[in-house]
């Protein structure tokens, strides 16, 4: 028997996706993501592999294998929708929610009907380019059920998209929007079932669609779309005329082996396939990098400007989110105190006479007044952080003092103190001692907070090389959750009652112009960790 | 008197809706969601929640959905720090029936309040 051509490039894709799918899958197989993208890259290898078995295998075979590998597609629809359903965040998720098991139960039945019966494929259509199977009669049903789903998980995915606000994320969902459309363009492969005679490149499709979700799932930082447009029309000249020149060769190998033997043996075509398919990946490589220094002239600068516009882009937006936040939170805080004495004002000339009221105006518009000017203040001391005046400093003494201010508040939630700091040890660094005395404050009064009885403080330092000063500060409080632990030197951000989100700015940015480092870990329920470290400053 | 019920943190402004309101209806306040909720399963005749938006803990969305779903009948007038449609569109989604931005005109407290109770 001879190779028919279209299995080689089957075969070659269901290789190369069901590897993708292993390698996502071993990456993090904690992951519900990379489960389901697992499992869909495991169905297109059921569909691509015994498909391209089927095209070299004769008809009774075929139809047989044909049929698996059918079933292999039935269950790429329901996969594909749980897949984006599992990484959406939105409310998108909810429809899909409801149509993922109808639709996996359905794909079981669907798949006993493509084995077991004949309703929905019977006999093979024979092409010039190949053998392939015969839709019957409830095959446009199949169609449609199946166009329907992965209809509808592009809609999450789009959606998802439109909520995702610019950054990283987007350039990420905007090339599995990418990739789906070109996994869409499979959905041709439909077509030949019908008797219209038309190549299947599926095989095409859903290996470019496996390469870019597999890239986006784990590379977090991506590059422009266009530049990767570009690339991969080159790639793609470049890897089909080896796949032709592969052709060639297996062929020949074919002729030759026939010769040596005497006999054509499937399993010498699919051994010889295989040596020089392990044996082409060199070669590409060699090929992609030709492609890089000699087409795309300047590509390693291009692509390192493309890395910083991105980098550059990314960075802008966190600034204008930061800015948003600060904005937002400032709004907040100020509305609130300018409610009071702007209703309070209205009311004066009505109530002048009314002293319980004339009392009432007094209090509350001296105090909202002070309110909005130590906003201003703390917002001034955080924006303009007053260049710290460094002086010679025992830093030992200053934790000493700024524990002691806080001995009542101590006593008050009892919590037991352990301090291994030598007060008698002084350790000497250049700082102004009013701001780390700020900045130890702000981080020890959050500690008291977050345990409100019978909790554990631990203090500690040690002097690390070069002089490095490290300081620990652990509580056994609630901790932190991973999301706000991102935003925890953000400022406005905050979780606590009555808190303005500004204390922990304030501390990180007294850490930095100290030109030392502030570090954080917490754990939800187990307590938080805070180190400081300040170099021995020049 | 048909009985309003305030609900924000803020000290200031729930002194600033008793002083605008007071004269008119009798009126409840609390400073946090758990405690408005605690007062509407506890008091039938409020017919009226003005709501803030940020609270610590439970914030005021959240009180709204459960107002919602636990005492149809009772009006949710969001009153917000935040002039940004997409805050008012959400509260309007959750079926807030009345928003308010801080700081807010003495007579949109009245007309809004009027209008729920006749």
């Amino acid at each position: 028997m001879t190779i028919t051509p279209i299995s080689i490039p089957n075969f070659l894709s269901s290789l190369i996706v069901g590897y993708l799918g292993l390698f996502v899958i071993i990456k993090n197989p904690k992951s519900k993501n990379h489960w389901t993208f697992f499992l869909t890259t495991t169905s297109i290898f059921t569909w691509l592999f015994f498909y391209s078995i089927a095209y070299n295998s004769s008809t009774e075979n075929a139809e047989f294998l044909f049929r698996i590998g059918a079933i292999g597609v039935t269950f790429i629809a329901p996969l594909i929708l749980i897949h984006y359903v599992a990484m959406s965040e939105s409310n998108a998720s909810r429809i899909g929610k409801l149509f993922s098991l109808p639709y996996l139960i359905s794909a079981f039945f669907f798949a006993f009907f493509i084995l077991k019966t004949n309703f929905i494929i019977n006999g093979l259509y024979h092409y010039p380019w190949g053998n392939y199977l015969k839709g019957q009669n409830l095959y446009l049903l199949y169609v449609t059920w199946f166009l329907f789903c992965t209809t509808l998980a592009f809609f999450i995915l789009l959606w998802e998209f439109k909520k995702t606000p610019y950054g990283h994320k987007k350039q990420r969902m905007k090339w599995q929007v990418f990739a789906f459309l070109m996994l869409s363009l499979s959905s041709v492969d439909f077509l030949p079932k019908f008797g219209i005679n038309f190549v299947p490149f599926g095989w095409l499709t859903v290996l470019l669609y496996t390469g870019i979700t597999t890239f986006a799932i784990i590379k977090h930082k991506l590059l422009d779309i266009n530049l990767f447009i570009k690339r991969s029309i080159l790639y793609t000249t470049a890897i089909s005329s080896i796949t032709l020149l592969y052709f060639i060769i297996v062929i020949l190998l074919e002729r030759i082996s026939q010769n040596l033997i005497g006999y054509k043996s499937i399993s010498i075509s699919m051994t010889a396939a295989l040596t020089i398919a392990i044996l082409f990946t060199p070669i590409k490589n060699w090929i992609q990098k030709l492609i890089d220094t000699l087409l795309l002239a300047g590509t390693p600068t291009e692509l390192a400007d493309q890395n910083r516009i991105l980098k550059d882009e990314a960075a802008r937006a966190q600034r204008l989110e930061a800015v948003s936040i600060l904005a937002s939170g400032l709004a907040h805080e100020i509305r609130n105190p300018l409610t009071a004495i702007k209703t309070f004002a209205e009311y004066l000339p009505k109530k002048k006479n009314d002293p319980e009221f004339l009392n009432q105006f007094s209090t509350i518009v001296s105090r909202e007044t002070d309110r909005i000017n130590s906003l201003v203040q703390q917002l001034l001391d955080f924006s303009k952080p007053s260049a710290p005046a460094l002086e010679e400093h025992d830093i030992r003494k200053i934790i000493h003092e700024t524990l002691d201010l806080l001995n009542s508040r101590l006593i008050q939630a009892n919590i037991t103190l352990k301090n291994s700091i030598p007060k008698a040890e002084p350790h000497l660094a250049l700082l102004d001692a009013n701001q780390i005395r700020q900045a130890l404050l702000n981080i020890l009064m959050n500690a008291i907070e977050a345990m409100p009885k019978d909790g554990h403080l631990t203090i500690d330092d040690e002097i690390g090389a070069g002089n490095l000063y490290r300081i620990t500060i652990s509580d056994t409080g609630c901790g932190i959750s991973e999301e706000d632990l991102k935003h925890l030197f953000d400022p406005f951000y905050t979780k606590k009652d009555g808190g303005t989100g500004l204390g922990l700015s304030i501390t990180h940015n007294i850490i930095k112009e100290h030109n030392g480092k502030i570090l954080v870990a917490s754990k939800l329920g187990v307590g938080t960790t805070f180190i400081i470290e300040l170099e021995k400053s020049a | 008197m048909a009985k309003i019920l305030i609900c924000d943190d803020e000290l200031g402004v729930r002194e600033s809706l008793k002083l605008i309101l007071g004269d008119f209806y009798s009126l409840i306040a609390v400073d946090n969601g758990e405690a408005a909720l605690e007062v509407l399963k506890n008091s039938t005749d409020i017919r009226v929640v003005f709501l803030d938006i940020k609270m610590p803990k439970l914030t005021g969305l959240d009180i709204l959905t459960s107002i919602k779903e636990l005492h149809p009948s009772v009006k949710v007038v969001i009153i917000s720090g935040y002039n940004s449609v997409e805050t008012a569109h959400e509260a309007s989604k959750l079926g807030a029936d009345g928003y308010i931005v801080k700081p807010f005109e003495s007579k949109d407290v009245l007309n809004v309040a009027g209008k729920y109770i006749k």
